[in-house]
């Protein structure tokens, strides 16, 4: 553990997620291709109330590295611990695209033992909150892509989880949006929950508590 | 809660299939444009045909038409089926996976697709075999329309399984090929191919077929032995797509965004 870690552990308490030394390697089936390595001992701890950017080249294994820490994708080796509720935001927007917003937010609001009065509080706030209200009996295929996103975001808030997992947040956010973005931020934070932002990009540093780099299949903290 | 959450999956699973306005618009040409025009264009005359007749195979004449439009029928309801069963697992590999993290059991997920699949497939059964019932009422209509459903499953679980291996083009065009060589062409008495051999009585549709001509062309069931093996691949198909399913679906996992104890 690096000295910087254990500040923060010192700073935040317990770990809402704790990888350690995390592989993963793309195996082919098919005959004359190669396997790709994309992470060889990652590492990263979130502590509560904290964000957290991981920033890396174009297929460095960021989405990988989200994939994992959230749970759809098994990694090789390496243990991933998980102490709260997390909310995830999937690069592409993971929606079934005949069905309406609040369709949508009706079908994941099952999923998350939400009853019907928490389902509705839940999609009417945040979608005042991420301005998309006008379109909740829209098809999600009939949503712009920065709308799809919002709708994304939200179904990854709406169980007020203990940590919230983006990826690549704010593709086709429009300069608006982009800054109600970084108030709900603020706001979750506030109460006490972690973010972990992944971008190849990430330019508002200052608002960022920590950031790692993944390069070569491995974490390191950076100078923020 | 589980019951709760499978009926919510099922309803929207059904909504978002049924609004798939391509497969409604199959769902109304493809058997007109199939069976009522094979009727239509097919000669008036007599062909020999050999049916399985009191125990045996038989060889007697049957009205071409007739015999046409009992070949098209399950040519049309498997077709259907088949990209319904693709478009489901399609969603299974990009989607279904995510109601899963969000509290979903994979089977409650499992059970609302398949209940989707089923209610699609018994709606493409009534409609394929009531427009061939325009024309012509098959002899045995009960064991008929069993067959035509079990056949129609069938191909729609061989659909989940393409959808697993191929994107959505790749696998339509596996579909449609699959099925015109099966259903079309291999088991169907318009183009005989004398003895059958041991690559076509493996085929999906060889056993279902031989009980659709026996309950379409001839007037007492001869082929309940192959009604038993259809239903046996039957399960056996069934039992491969849902395990497939169920691993797509990231069914060994337990949910991760759900309240941990």
């Amino acid at each position: 553990m690096n000295e910087v870690t254990q500040e923060s552990e010192a700073e935040f308490g317990r770990k809402i997620i704790s990888a350690n030394d995390i592989t993963k390697t793309y195996g082919s089936r098919l005959p004359f291709t190669r396997s790709v390595e994309v992470l060889t001992g990652a590492s990263i701890n979130v502590y509560p109330g904290e964000i957290v950017g991981i920033v890396g080249e174009n297929g460095s294994g960021k989405s990988t590295l989200m994939k994992i820490l959230v749970g759809v994708l098994d990694q090789d080796s390496g243990d991933v611990t998980r102490n709260g509720t997390i909310g995830w935001c999937p690069q592409e927007t993971l929606l079934y695209d005949r069905l309406t917003v609040r369709e949508t937010f009706r079908l994941f609001g099952t999923g998350y033992g939400l009853d019907e009065d928490e389902m509705t509080a839940a999609m009417d706030d945040l979608a005042d909150r991420l301005d998309f209200e006008r379109y909740l009996d829209y098809r999600v295929d009939h949503l712009s892509g920065g709308n799809r996103q919002k709708v994304n975001l939200g179904i990854a808030l709406m169980h007020d989880p203990d940590v919230l997992l983006l990826d690549e947040p704010y593709t086709g956010f429009d300069w608006e949006t982009y800054q109600t973005f970084w108030d709900l931020s603020e706001a979750l934070v506030a109460d006490d929950i972690s973010i972990v932002i992944i971008s190849h990009l990430l330019q508002e540093r200052d608002r960022i508590d920590r950031i790692y780099e993944l390069k070569d299949g491995t974490l390191s903290e950076v100078e923020n | 809660m589980s019951g709760r959450r499978t009926m919510t999956m099922f309803r929207i699973s059904f909504r978002e299939t049924a609004r798939n306005y391509v497969l409604v618009g199959l769902l109304i040409a493809l058997p007109i444009a199939f069976i009522t025009v094979a009727f239509a264009v097919t000669q008036d005359a007599q062909m020999p045909i050999e049916l399985p007749i009191d125990g045996e195979t038989q060889t007697v004449m049957r009205g071409l038409p007739e015999v046409h439009g009992v070949a098209m029928t399950p040519l049309t309801s498997t077709i259907i089926a088949g990209i319904v069963g693709l478009l489901l697992m399609q969603d299974a590999r990009n989607v279904d996976g995510r109601l899963v993290l969000a509290g979903y059991r994979a089977r409650e997920v499992i059970l609302a697709r398949l209940g989707t699949l089923s209610v699609l497939v018994t709606l493409v059964t009534v409609v394929t075999v009531g427009v061939m019932a325009y024309d012509v009422r098959p002899e045995q209509p009960m064991l008929f329309v069993l067959a035509i459903f079990v056949v129609t499953l069938l191909y729609g679980f061989v659909g989940m399984l393409l959808g697993v291996v191929f994107d959505r083009v790749a696998g339509l065009w596996t579909i449609l090929v699959a099925s015109m060589l099966d259903i079309g062409l291999f088991q169907s008495p318009l183009f005989p191919m004398g003895e059958d051999t041991w690559w076509v009585k493996i085929l999906p549709g060889y056993h279902p077929m031989e009980v659709v001509f026996d309950a379409g062309l001839t007037a007492q069931p001869d082929t309940l032995v192959h009604l038993g093996w259809s239903l046996g691949y039957l399960f056996l198909v069934g039992t491969v797509a849902v395990l497939l399913f169920y691993r797509l679906t990231g069914g060994q996992q337990t949910s991760r965004l759900q309240v941990i104890p």
